[in-house]
């Protein structure tokens, strides 16, 4: 035996979760990754042996997760180097890394003491750069000289801590109700209960699952995790109960870059996250809610960890939940390092313990969803909403938005702004606004280049767009779309290919690799970028891009490719200028511009 | 690669009563609910383009090339995974798919040669064909890009090699490891652009838990995965259908030729039973047919320190024949007879048996299934009123829940395995019985509900303590049994079985197997709905075969598993032809269909066909033979493919009975331990060089084809008409379809077959008759075939084969994968690889007493001799029981095997011996690497 019998225990216990042993098999690999550090055969082997599979297969599904790929070494400097991070200076904290630790970036030190690794989005644009050790708190807003105090030995590294300041915010003026007022973490059960939580669930528990549908679809609630599907709408689909098990699925895997609302939720007001789950689960009839967060998120996961242990012990879940006067669970499962995962039907497949591949629909979710049993997959923040929709009534949650964008949003704002962070405003409001208005406009002198206005899988738009209302319907008019509401701001001295390569080597890091497209396609419009940016593309490559762009869209099984293509043909079409500029003069024409 | 002329329409048939009409590019189509457009839109002759998609495997819908327009329909919905619905209009072709698939194509090839000359697939690589069929010319991608063009190339397996530079990642390789072998030895590694396929945990094919199957060979649209034989002669030209010459399950096989040699045996997708699987004895180990080994003139000798001495077939034929009519003569009519071989065709088999009877004019014919499911004929007639099991091997995909008692199907059923495991995956409960631990009982994706891990010998007493379980607990389903069962035998059994020493609680002890796990079992079992008992000689080869067969027929009837698609009672039996020689009459007291001889108007019916007066008196069974033998009253033998020195139990005995015999003729591909005994030694031919039929353990006759021209100029049905004539009986045939014509006419259960019909059906599995033209998958449906079930009392009798505290152990014997019985052919084969030599497997425990390491020599000595082999220490066993495979006859498992035998049928005990095992300092005698045959007995 390999792994302890401590960690044998916690696996067993992990399995008895899941309606099928295999929903423990990731974390049954963190706990096997915390313990050892590493993989390896015989490990793989011995995972196995719980949930009958073969090491090897054990192995391909760890394969699939970047978390459990990383270079062997006591501490892992894993530096986010996507776009939010990267216009505030990652590459910079890359290469003193680099030059003091005497490797490259994707190696360790010969010694194993140290290695250094480029990640994508960590989730915490606005206190870019961000760095986490190994699975530590994140190390916000840091700077080379911080880094060089904590380089001597691993423990130290590891055992640093760095926290940036609170950067979400409900704006004067806006009755917040998903954030705590400025300030304040509601993380306990006393605390939410002081204000006023819990009570939306009493209300609902005296509504029909019906009627608390028709209030949800009423009310005009989007879902908040990209798509933007009417989440009323998506609960009818459910099939009547038959008996058997059915669930909510919620998706707390943050990943899509210039995204970190989620997490400001989870860690902030954790309580209001379950009461959501569970109302939601009222409505659709579910016998069990599973949250999926990603691996990364360790705060994030510990604060909801422990309020749904405070749930359990003061009975509010387990064998008579509140309002359900029966059985209602709530687990949670960690993701390992896959922005796949957050696409609803690769995050099931990533629950049942596989690797995180889409499945393909027809059957939907609510079909044949978790273990093949109906299931509605909901966004963190989205179920965020429904204890106010419960308490407030539907009419109130379309007046606090716009026209079919009702209630309000967690607003995210990152790059060049002088106060990135999550604002809790109204759909609706002016992008202008929210880059100067809330996020403290751009540096003096300079102006708004581009904006991505809703996570990097959106068609960014030029500055001169930006006088337009952020919500689902206005953004279609300037062919963008709202995504996850989280902007990205680029000023004047931005090199546009860089961005686009960027975006590109996201997509290309994360494509599943199911569908040809997407594995072949997002390879080679990253590379086709990289030797643009590198000065060696030829007139050809744009048109080679532009057709590749539209080879991809709706032809692949998921919608990575959507927003793979989406992003790339969005970069060519606004900023051609840039990419020519860039091919005729064989080198960056935009000296000022970040580094990639 | 598909198989020459293989048609693949993309996905799987779905069945259905419900039919769908669609459009699919202007043609009106009709197909079972549930079928892809993909699949639609082939049986209309329309081709979409694809290449992860085959009908072998489930819409995977990852390669994108088969989108294709649907009215009111958004965007392009891939083929493969879009259902058919009523109505619907599908366009598969027009200027933006043909964009968009030569674009795909482009992004394929651009990390692949895109030169098709240098693809070692030839003509036959689906990329290359596709990327011509949408007109992709160049690639526009720029080489400097990553790629996996560098990588190595593992050529680790035997028979096949993976260049992962020729991999377009489109996954058919691992589904058809997961889906259809069930192995899971396959994975890919990474994820998007880095991804590649990895065989185990980034290990060569030769040290993954690859079992060789050649289903990933067989899938693989390009040449990432091939046949190193297909390297080494270039692609088929032609291909001939035939059947597998391994084992009972009999698998249809595509023998794939260029000019007259054969490139490679890949199995055919439209044929039953295995629908296109295979397993690494079929698909890969036929080299043996044309190993230099083989025997290819007639050699004769006068007495057995002789040397050899090649001869024309007339002369040989003319010795033999005169020898047989001298020794006729001398010691009277019945001293001479054959035996007829289960490895050999329908036709041979009754060839040799009607040599016997019409010419040598007694009924001296036995067969090798004697030694194996001798019990499994006797039981199952005396009780359901057939032979032969119940099921069609596809039955077992409506089985709820599984028993395999006394088999191991993963490694001597392999392909029957898959088709199995797929069941358990999908749901099915298992129950395993079995004195060791095999691999059924937990491996990847599957896991027994219960294993009964009994000591060996005492099935019966488990068995009957299941039925106690049953009747006891009132799970017995009492109408079933008042409509389908003789009641007044019911009620006899009944009040036998409820006796408390036939509970679990009482067998707890004999059986070392806890009372509450039986009746869990039984339970279960009873519960189904459907539940199928699968069993392989560790039933048969016991001193109460037969009992054991009477008490699982007893267990089925009493549930009402019986007599319908999911349950029954079915053999696993061990070669390919064990059942087919059975049904033509190769039993002493048989005729063709399992008709007594004493029958006047049976016998009546031969005598007419024959144009010969028939002896009505049953003729002598292997052992007496070789008693007579010995006694003097019996010395002349002809055996067709089958090694009786050195399968039988107690060689040393036959050694003596053979050596007593005056005219010993061995018919054989190689030369064998029978033939160290024999005067005259005629060349047979491999499944490869003849006509014939095979009938496999679920009634199925398939059409067995010549390939290749015999390697001696003359087939096995040939030389026996020869033998025949030359002996004076006459016997003119100008095709094997003739015999089965013959055999037809004279055989109710067979009315209805004739080689026209199997042309046309491909196979057909008996009954064959007016009342069932097209064959019969389920047997007893409505009523059982001798009318009534007959329970019969099934009283538990230990053998008489006990530890002592000097042989303290049970040694019992089962095979792997990779060999075939005493290894005859695979051992002529790059199986060897594999499986070097046969080993003691032993308990931690017994071991240690012993003090034995793993690895050591050991002697392991019975009562009736002793052997030396090297021990292997593993947890399988249970402590008290040993057990070793008899792949390599110089091991000599039988050395120590004893006589004991099945009451009703003599059927050797050879899963129950005494044993002791020590340390020794001797070595195996090395014997010249084993001569063997081509038919050796099944000893599972």
């Amino acid at each position: 035996m390999i792994l302890s019998a401590d960690t044998h225990e916690q696996i067993r216990k992990e399995i008895s979760y899941f309606p099928q042993a295999r929903g423990a098999l990731l974390g049954a690999l963190h706990l096997a990754l915390r313990e050892r550090g590493r993989f390896d055969r015989e490990t793989f082997a011995e995972i196995g042996q719980f949930f009958g599979m073969r090491s090897g297969e054990v192995a391909e599904v760890a394969s699939f997760y970047s978390l459990f790929n990383q270079p062997r070494a006591r501490a892992i400097f894993q530096v986010c180097t996507n776009l939010p991070c990267c216009l505030r200076g990652a590459r910079a904290i890359v290469r003193d890394l680099e030059r003091r630790l005497g490797i490259k970036a994707g190696t360790a030190t010969s010694d194993g003491r140290f290695a250094i690794q480029e990640v994508e989005c960590l989730g915490s644009c606005a206190t870019a750069p961000v760095v986490q050790v190994n699975l530590n708190p994140y190390l916000e807003n840091v700077t080379t000289d911080y880094l060089a105090t904590i380089l001597d030995t691993p423990e130290k590294a590891l055992s640093a801590r760095r926290p940036g300041p609170m950067i979400s915010t409900v704006p004067p003026g806006v009755n917040g109700y998903l954030l705590p007022p400025d300030g304040e973490k509601w993380l306990t059960l006393e605390d939410y209960k002081r204000n006023g939580g819990y009570q939306a669930i009493v209300k609902a528990s005296q509504m029909s699952p019906k009627e608390i549908v028709a209030l949800v679809r009423d009310s005009g609630l989007r879902g908040r995790g990209g798509a933007g599907f009417v989440t009323g709408m998506k609960w009818s689909f459910m099939p009547p109960p038959d008996g058997g098990p059915r669930y909510l699925a919620v998706n707390a895997d943050e990943s899509e870059p210039g995204t970190f609302k989620d997490r400001q939720i989870m860690e902030r007001n954790p309580h209001l996250f379950l009461e959501g789950i569970m109302i939601s689960s009222m409505a659709i009839e579910a016998s069990a809610a599973f949250i999926y967060i990603r691996g990364e998120y360790v705060e994030a996961y510990e604060l909801v960890r422990k309020a749904i242990e405070e749930c359990y012990e003061a009975g509010i879940l387990g064998e008579r939940a509140l309002g359900f006067n029966r059985r209602f669970d709530i687990h949670i499962q960690r993701g390992a390092g896959a922005y796949i995962c957050g696409e609803e039907s690769g995050m099931l497949e990533s629950m049942e313990g596989k690797k995180g591949q889409p499945r393909k629909r027809p059957p939907f979710p609510a079909t044949r969803g978790l273990w093949n049993r109906p299931t509605t997959v909901d966004n963190c923040e989205t179920v965020s909403h429904v204890p106010s929709i419960i308490l407030n009534g539907a009419d109130w949650f379309k007046a606090e938005g716009a026209k079919n964008s009702s209630g309000h949003a967690l607003f995210g704002v990152s790059g060049h702004v002088k106060r990135p962070g999550i604002f809790e405003l109204r759909l609706g409001v002016s992008l202008r606004d929210l880059i100067y208005k809330y996020a403290g406009g751009l540096e003096e002198g300079r102006t708004v280049k581009a904006v991505i206005p809703g996570g990097i899988s959106m068609p960014v738009i030029r500055g001169d767009q930006i006088d337009v209302a952020v919500d689902h319907e206005s953004l279609r008019s300037v062919n963008s779309l709202l995504g996850t509401a989280g902007a990205i701001v680029m000023d004047d001295r931005t090199c546009i290919v860089r961005v686009a390569l960027v975006a590109a080597r996201f997509f290309d890091h994360e494509s599943c690799g199911q569908c040809t497209q997407c594995r072949e396609g997002t390879g080679w419009i990253y590379h086709t970028l990289r030797r643009i940016e590198a000065g060696e593309g030829v007139a050809r490559d744009l048109e080679v891009l532009a057709d590749c762009c539209n080879f991809m869209d709706g032809k692949c099984i998921c919608a990575l490719a959507d927003g793979a293509s989406w992003s790339a043909r969005a970069f060519l079409t606004q900023f051609r200028d840039d990419f020519e500029a860039h091919i005729a003069a064989g080198k960056c024409p935009f000296p000022e511009s970040f580094e990639v | 690669m598909l198989a020459i002329d293989d048609k693949d329409l993309g996905t799987p048939e779905r069945k259905s009563d419900k039919l769908i009409s669609l459009e699919v590019d202007g043609r009106t189509v009709e197909v079972p609910e549930g079928t892809s457009v993909m699949r639609a839109a082939a049986l209309a002759d329309i081709w979409i383009p694809k290449l992860c998609a085959s009908d072998l495997l489930e819409a995977f819908g990852s390669c994108r090339l088969c989108l294709v327009e649907i009215e009111g329909r958004n965007g392009l919905p891939a083929s493969c995974t879009t259902l058919a619905e009523p109505g619907m209009r599908v366009r598969t072709q027009s200027q933006r798919l043909t964009k968009l698939r030569r674009n795909v194509m482009e992004l394929y090839m651009s990390d692949h040669p895109l030169d098709p000359f240098e693809c070692k697939a030839g003509g036959k690589c689906e990329l290359h064909k596709m990327a011509q069929a949408v007109g992709l010319d160049h690639v526009r991608y720029s080489s400097s890009g990553r790629n996996h063009l560098t990588l190595p190339v593992d050529n680790s397996n035997p028979y096949f090699t993976f260049d992962p530079t020729r991999c377009i990642l489109c996954s058919r390789c691992i589904r058809a490891c997961d889906e259809r072998q069930g192995t899971y030895a396959l994975t890919i590694d990474g994820r998007g652009f880095n991804s590649v396929i990895s065989p185990g945990q980034h290990q060569h094919y030769s040290e993954s838990e690859c079992v060789s199957c050649g289903a990933c060979v067989q899938l693989c649209p390009t040449d990432a995965l091939m046949e190193k034989s297909v390297l080494e002669t270039g692609p088929a030209e032609r291909a001939v259908i035939t059947t597998c010459g391994y084992c009972g399950v009999g698998c249809s096989f595509k023998a794939e030729l260029r000019g007259d040699q054969v490139v490679r045996m890949v199995p055919n997708k439209n044929g039953l039973p295995n629908f296109g699987h295979s397993c690494v004895k079929g698909r890969f180990a036929w080299g043996y047919a044309t190993h230099p080994d083989r025997v290819r003139t007639p050699m004769i000798r006068k007495r057995i320190s002789d040397p050899w001495q090649e001869v024309s077939w007339e002369e040989a034929l003319r010795y033999a024949a005169s020898e047989l009519k001298r020794v006729q003569a001398k010691y009277g009519r019945g001293s001479i007879g054959g035996i007829t071989s289960s490895r050999c065709t329908n036709e041979e088999a009754y060839l040799v048996q009607k040599l016997v009877r019409a010419g040598f004019g007694n009924n001296n014919v036995d067969t090798c299934a004697r030694v194996c499911h001798s019990p499994t004929g006797y039981g199952l007639k005396a009780a359901l009123g057939t032979p032969a099991g119940t099921q069609d091997f596809d039955s077992v995909r409506a089985s709820d829940v599984i028993m395999v008692i006394g088999a191991n199907p993963t490694e001597g059923h392999p392909v029957f395995a898959s088709i199995m495991k797929r069941r358990l995956r999908e749901g099915a409960h298992l129950i395993v019985v079995d004195p060791r631990r095999i691999e059924l009982v937990r491996m990847p994706h599957v896991e027994a509900d219960y294993f009964l891990q009994l000591k060996p010998g005492t099935n019966v007493a488990l068995l009957n303590a299941m039925s106690h379980v049953v009747v006891t607990e009132g799970l017995a389903k009492e109408d079933f049994i008042r409509e389908r069962c003789d009641v007044r035998e019911y009620e006899m059994w009944r009040e036998f079985i409820v006796q408390k020493r036939n509970s679990p609680e009482s067998v707890e002890q004999t059986t070392g197997v806890p009372a509450e796990s039986i009746r869990g079992a039984a339970r279960l079992y009873a519960k189904g709905p459907n539940s199928a008992i699968y069993y392989g000689l560790g039933v048969t080869e016991h001193s109460q075969g037969t009992t054991a067969v009477l008490a699982m027929v007893n267990l089925a009837m009493v549930t009402g598993n019986l007599g319908r698609a999911g349950v029954g009672i079915n053999p696993l039996r061990g070669q390919n032809n064990v059942q087919g020689s059975n049904d033509v009459g190769s039993f002493p007291h048989e005729y063709t269909g399992y008709r007594h001889v004493s029958d006047p108007q049976v016998r009546a019916a031969f005598e007419r066909e024959w144009g010969v007066k028939l002896d009505p008196e049953p003729g002598l069974r292997i052992p007496n033979m070789f008693d007579a033998a010995l006694d003097g009253s019996f010395k002349g033998l002809y055996v067709e493919g089958e090694d009786i020195a050195q399968s039988d139990p107690n060689s040393q005995h036959v050694a003596e009975a053979l050596a007593a015999m005056e005219i010993v003729i061995v018919h054989d591909i190689f030369l064998n331990e029978t033939s160290k005994y024999a005067h005259v030694f005629l060349p047979g031919s491999s499944f490869l060089e003849k006509d014939g039929t095979f009938t496999n353990a679920e009634r199925r006759i398939s059409r067995v084809r010549k390939v290749l021209p015999p390697l001696a100029g003359m087939e096995d049905w040939e030389v026996t008409c020869a033998l025949a004539r030359a002996f004076g009986y006459p016997m003119n045939y100008s095709h094997p379809s003739e015999i089965m014509d013959e055999l037809a006419r004279l055989t109710p259960i067979f009315a209805g077959v004739s080689y026209g019909k199997l042309e046309r059906l491909g196979s057909v599995q008996w009954p064959c008759n007016d009342d069932a033209p097209d064959g019969t998958a389920v047997m007893h449906v409505g009523q059982f075939v001798r009318g009534k079930g007959r329970f019969m009392l099934t009283e538990y009798i230990p053998t008489e084969e006990r530890t002592s505290p000097r042989y303290p152990l049970i040694l019992t014997t089962g095979r792997v994968l990779t060999q075939y019985n005493v290894g005859t052919q695979t051992r002529r084969t790059k199986n060897v690889t594999w499986y070097a030599e046969d080993r003691l497997e032993i308990h931690p425990h017994d071991a240690e007493q012993r003090g034995i390491r793993d690895n050591d020599w050991v002697e392991v000595s019975s009562r009736a001799g002793s052997i030396v082999l090297r021990a292997e220490i593993t947890d399988r066993m249970q402590p008290g029981v040993v057990y070793t495979t008899f792949h390599y006859p110089e091991t000599g498992a039988n050395v120590v095997t004893t006589e004991n035998s099945d009451w009703a049928t003599n059927c050797p005990e050879y899963k129950v011996t005494a044993v002791q095992v020590l340390p020794t300092t001797r070595r195996p005698e090395r014997r010249v690497p084993e001569p063997a045959h081509h038919a050796e007995m099944s000893h599972q």
